[in-house]
């Protein structure tokens, strides 16, 4: 066996898989944004939302709870609330995003979170919803002490 | 002294009263805003039981798109209503979407009426325009745009 030959395996082995992945994944944008939840109307406006092609503007609570479920609700009580995300793809590609949705009080506690990945297309303000999927959930309690919504994660063009 | 008997008194009230009767859990109202640059329009419009909370223009581009775009490429502009329903009983609605220019001509409009939202229900995410309902407009006639009406019937339906 060569020298140049093995310099060569070595080099495609150690360099050869780096183009491909930068295709394949693409250019990331690391997401932490956040915006003040109304809770009397179960919406929130993301400031400084843009990250790289993405803007995110607003994220909808759908299903929250009512006064009267609030008023009545025992201490276990849980409520599966259900955001929308209101975003555009400003970008001439689809996006990729993979994100962490959270929900947090006025003691910076965490009260809900759940997980969204989902490709994006160049659309303008479009809405993307059933991110959390109707699965997690909150302690009824917890929602009117929510303060603010965090979308951390990645973007990827 | 006796104005009317007792079934006459009792027909001239149901007389009086019948109309507001007949359109009991029948609310229309409506609202004009400026068009805002980022394609969610506050509206905060109450109609009956129901809030309509904003509308979400999908598919438009922003102000600095526009500029740059070319004025024959076109446009379809599909609002979407985001409401809540405070009341107890399921609401069928009506909402028409107008938009204006600065010299009040409608430039593009489009409505549903066949939107409903169960009782007790925040932040339904519904079309106001389909693509029958609304079609399209140029980038050049939608520059134009200043202003956005919004028309709201419904009724309960228990």
């Amino acid at each position: 066996m060569s020298r140049t030959w093995l310099g060569s395996m070595i080099a495609i082995a150690l360099l050869g898989g780096a183009p491909a992945r930068a295709i394949a994944g693409g250019k990331e944008h690391k997401v932490d944004v956040s915006g003040e939840v109304d809770t009397a109307r179960g919406i929130a406006y993301v400031e400084d939302g843009r990250v790289g092609p993405v803007l995110f503007r607003q994220v909808i609570f759908q299903n929250i709870p009512n006064e009267g479920e609030l008023r009545d609700a025992d201490a276990d009580d849980r409520a599966r609330v259900l955001p929308v995300l209101v975003l555009s793809n400003l970008g001439s590609s689809r996006a990729k995003l993979d994100l962490k949705l959270q929900l947090e009080d006025d003691l910076d506690r965490v009260v809900m979170t759940c997980t969204v990945s989902r490709y994006q297309g160049t659309d303008r303000n479009d809405l993307m919803d059933k991110l959390c999927g109707g699965n997690e959930s909150m302690l009824t309690i917890d929602w009117p002490k929510v303060k603010v919504v965090r979308l951390v994660g990645m973007v990827t063009e | 002294m006796r104005t009317c008997t007792r079934w006459a008194c009792l027909a001239a009230a149901v007389a009086l009263f019948a109309p507001a009767l007949a359109s009991a859990g029948e609310y229309r109202g409506e609202k004009t805003v400026p068009l805002s640059k980022d394609g969610i329009v506050a509206l905060d419009l109450e109609v009956g039981p129901v809030l309509v909370n904003e509308l979400v223009l999908r598919g438009v581009p922003d102000a600095e798109e526009l500029a740059s775009m070319p004025g024959e490429k076109t446009i379809e502009p599909r609002p979407v209503s985001v409401t809540t329903n405070r009341g107890g009983e399921e609401v069928e609605m009506r909402l028409d979407a107008t938009f204006f220019d600065d010299q009040g001509a409608i430039v593009y409009a489009c409505g549903n009426g066949n939107l409903e939202q169960d009782e007790e229900t925040f932040n339904e995410v519904r079309r106001v325009c389909s693509v029958a309902s609304g079609g399209s407009v140029t980038a050049a006639k939608w520059s134009k745009v200043t202003s956005v009406k919004l028309q709201v019937s419904l009724h309960e339906t228990d």
